[in-house]
């Protein structure tokens, strides 16, 4: 298998491509010294893709402290991530998903006997329950299916602003 | 600043690719559609696996949160022929075996044996490429003749 071209990550993406994974997936803000080394570039190549990606809105570059740090830019992901919904589901399919996430949501809170996914966590502070795995996966499940139920909604209302203009093949 | 923890709709989309680029994976897709993105699957070509195995298809199943300063995730492979599983997972069960530990099982053990593991790379998307490298080149190269 070494033979493989594609096995090692320097050689199965492109710097520039190493470069973009690597910064649009940190969870804390990170200097460009960071990037380079996780992304295995010289310096002045991830400051040349870091400039790029974040002139282009999918990072935010911060200089305010003595380095300058780069992390996604929420708004830029949020935004792409809402026109592929959009452009790739009819109204009826996004409805369908949302009412499966709200009927998820509604046995998670019916199960747990909590409101929040904050509240779910806060349970796991009693010592008498005996599923702390499951709760733990729970509340993370609860918080993405927040984040995706109010992008499906934002897709939908696009479709309402702009009826004349269906985007999706299926609509 | 992003909130800690916050959603990052870049994550998935970014390991979708990384899973696509391996030469052994046929589709990825995610569960239960694409809408949701709950977690990430992908079938694995047996034929292209070594050793092969068959008929049926491996699945690569992968779920990840952020969560600095350590990520929750889940990398797991499951070949129904051998009736063999494997993955790595960072989460919060067995915790004395460090951040990260690597688990497996076949289909003469009764329960999975459990070790830890340290990962050279630090991001999603490397971390991920690491565990598909380690895979594909060395746990089914090598210890399933073993097993």
């Amino acid at each position: 298998m070494s033979g493989d071209p594609n096995r090692d990550w320097t050689e199965g993406l492109s710097a520039a491509e190493r470069v973009e994974a690597v910064a649009l997936t940190v969870s804390e803000p990170q200097t460009a010294n960071w990037v380079a080394a996780e992304a295995e570039v010289a310096h002045e190549t991830a400051t040349k893709y870091l400039s790029q990606l974040a002139d282009d809105g999918n990072l935010i570059a911060d200089s305010q402290g003595q380095q300058t740090t780069y992390e996604p830019d929420p708004v830029g992901q949020y935004l792409i991530e809402m026109r592929e919904l959009y452009e790739h589901y009819s109204p009826d399919e996004l409805a369908r998903s949302l009412e499966e996430m709200n009927e998820q949501i509604r046995a998670w809170k019916s199960e747990y006997d909590a409101e929040t996914s904050n509240q779910l966590r806060a349970s796991l502070a009693s010592e008498d329950i005996g599923d702390e795995r499951e709760r733990r996966q729970a509340a993370r499940e609860w918080d993405h299916l927040a984040t995706r139920r109010r992008l499906v909604e934002d897709a939908l209302r696009l479709y309402d602003r702009f009826p004349g203009e269906p985007r999706s093949a299926s609509a | 600043m992003n909130e800690p923890g916050a959603e990052n709709q870049a994550l998935y989309r970014t390991l979708k690719d990384i899973l696509n680029r391996q030469a052994e994976v046929i589709s990825v897709w995610f569960e239960p559609d694409a809408i949701q993105k709950r977690y990430l699957a992908a079938e694995v070509d047996p034929q292209r696996v070594v050793p092969s195995t068959g008929p049926e298809s491996p699945r690569l199943g992968v779920h990840w949160k952020l969560t600095p300063p350590h990520d929750v995730f889940r990398v797991d492979y499951a070949d129904p022929n051998l009736d063999f599983h494997c993955g790595w997972h960072q989460d919060e069960d067995h915790s004395n075996l460090g951040a990260a530990h690597f688990q497996y099982q076949t289909a003469s053990m009764e329960t999975p044996h459990h070790e830890g593991v340290v990962f050279e790379a630090e991001s999603p998307p490397k971390l991920l490429w690491e565990c598909c490298s380690e895979l594909f080149e060395e746990i089914l190269f090598t210890d399933t003749e073993e097993f």
